[in-house]
């Protein structure tokens, strides 16, 4: 279960304080594919990267797996993200490491001896479907290979949680549809968590059980997605008809 | 060439260029692990990584700034009396090294820091997120993605060094810059001992260069078609 209470964020220069977040509550439960969309500019960024644990809100409560993260030294806070992955927007594989390196990374860091996490790699390697590739460079893969093998390495650690950063907005549609299909097959058969960042509505409602409308740094409306149609006329729209 | 100098002058080339190996040797061993160190602190406290005790860190770039912007003739000169002071010499080898690893550390510290501030920025995120210490940020993301532009760096530096040490004779340092200048170009018959001097800092300055490139482009993957 992840709940957030009265989240605030503001960002200060010399002259002025701009508020990136303003009063966001919300709860998701174990399992779900939760989105969150809004426009650029409306606070999505700020709002995951408090989720994911990178940066404090100046107030409000935060509780990730019944845990109040407001109140966790690093250390607490380091354990606690073994237990989430990321899969971003760019991929953010490293160039100059294999593919087979690259999604064995997170176990390299937890100390897994070579042959165990290659052995894990392999699998993950499998799953998606580019065992084929694993001597391969990332530079050689096309963006749709790339964020496979960015949900693999995602994948290697069996996290309870994951965090989605707009993962198809750098791809063209086919491959993003394939994308899609292979993170709702990855819900059904690992059955984690997700939060998926999105401004596309119709990546949002292929997923997502329930969705949040971020509108001006706050809560527009939060519910679950049952009958969005293929509808892009702006957010208000979509959201004021159906929600 | 060679041929063409005698016996004396043959091992007096030989010694010089014996002692400017000595001091880029030495000289890079001093100054590209602190370099290197100390333009890796740079870089992460430019990229927030390390936020603590910032002024410290202000104050080591203002100095790697004056070191860089102070010609190196007159560094040496500087360094005469520190060297007196600490060893008891004011000539010769050590007041040459510590001259040049003093412009060495801070020329290597400027290149790490630009080459590990150009790798991308994600891999920050990407480090946090998987619950990397900073040792594991710096050994198993920024050295893999920032070792090829290292390697060229360091490559870059140790040019350099070469470069200062043929001045470094002014304080007794010999070398191939004392051959060249000192008993090439000042002497009648010693055209010859300059331009040999001169060809094999060239010589010495390619072969750097070529094993730089080689190893540069042997572990950067970036490009497509490996």
């Amino acid at each position: 279960m992840i709940k957030l209470e009265h989240i605030t964020k503001s960002f200060n220069d010399k002259n002025n304080s701009v508020h990136a977040l303003s009063d966001i509550s919300l709860t998701i439960e174990s399992g779900k594919i939760f989105g969150i969309v809004g426009k650029s500019g409306v606070g999505k960024s700020t709002l995951l990267k408090i989720l994911s644990l990178s940066m404090r809100p100046d107030s409000g409560q935060y509780f990730l797996f019944n845990k109040d993260v407001t109140l966790l030294n690093s250390k607490e806070k380091k354990a606690l993200l073994q237990e989430t992955s990321f899969i971003y927007q760019n991929f953010s594989l490293l160039y100059n490491l294999n593919v087979l390196d690259n999604v064995a990374l997170p176990l390299k860091l937890r100390g897994v001896d070579k042959v165990t996490r290659h052995q894990k790699a392999r699998q993950m390697l499998e799953f998606v479907g580019l065992i084929h590739k694993s001597l391969n460079y990332p530079m050689t893969l096309s963006g749709g290979e790339a964020q496979r093998i960015s949900i693999a390495r995602a994948l290697i650690t069996n996290p309870k949680l994951f965090f989605l950063d707009e993962p198809t907005s750098a791809l063209d549609e086919e491959t993003s549809y394939e994308i899609l299909k292979l993170i709702k097959r990855l819900h059904e058969t690992f059955k984690p968590t997700i939060i998926f960042v999105s401004h596309q509505i119709q990546s949002i409602k292929y997923l997502c059980d329930r969705v949040m409308l971020l509108e001006d740094n706050k809560v527009k409306r939060i519910g679950p997605i049952q009958k969005l149609d293929t509808l892009n006329t702006g957010y208000d729209a979509v959201w004021g008809e159906y929600l | 060439m060679i041929v063409l100098l005698n016996a004396a002058t043959q091992s007096q080339l030989i010694k010089a260029a014996g002692e400017t190996l000595n001091l880029l040797l030495m000289s890079a061993l001093i100054s590209l692990p602190i370099g290197t160190l100390i333009g890796m602190v740079l870089a992460l406290y430019e990229k927030k990584v390390f936020k603590q005790s910032r002024w410290i860190v202000r104050l080591l770039s203002i100095v790697v700034s004056i070191i860089r912007s102070i010609p190196f003739v007159l560094l040496m000169v500087i360094i005469i009396p520190f060297s007196f002071n600490i060893f008891g010499t004011s000539i010769g080898f050590i007041p040459s090294l510590i001259a040049l690893s003093f412009i060495g550390i801070a020329t290597v510290a400027r290149l790490v820091e630009q080459a590990i501030i150009d790798i991308n920025p994600t891999l920050y995120d990407l480090a946090h997120s998987m619950g990397a210490s900073k040792f594991q940020l710096f050994k198993d993301f920024i050295f893999i993605e920032a070792r090829s532009s290292l390697i060229l760096a360091f490559t870059s530096a140790l040019v350099s060094l070469l470069a200062y040490s043929s001045v470094v004779y002014i304080i007794g340092g010999g070398g191939l810059g004392y051959t060249a200048i000192q008993i090439g170009y000042y002497s009648p018959v010693g055209q010859t001992l300059m331009w040999v001097s001169t060809l094999i800092m060239i010589v010495i300055v390619q072969l750097v260069q070529l094993i730089g490139n080689v190893l540069a482009n042997y572990l950067n993957k970036k490009k497509r078609g490996f």
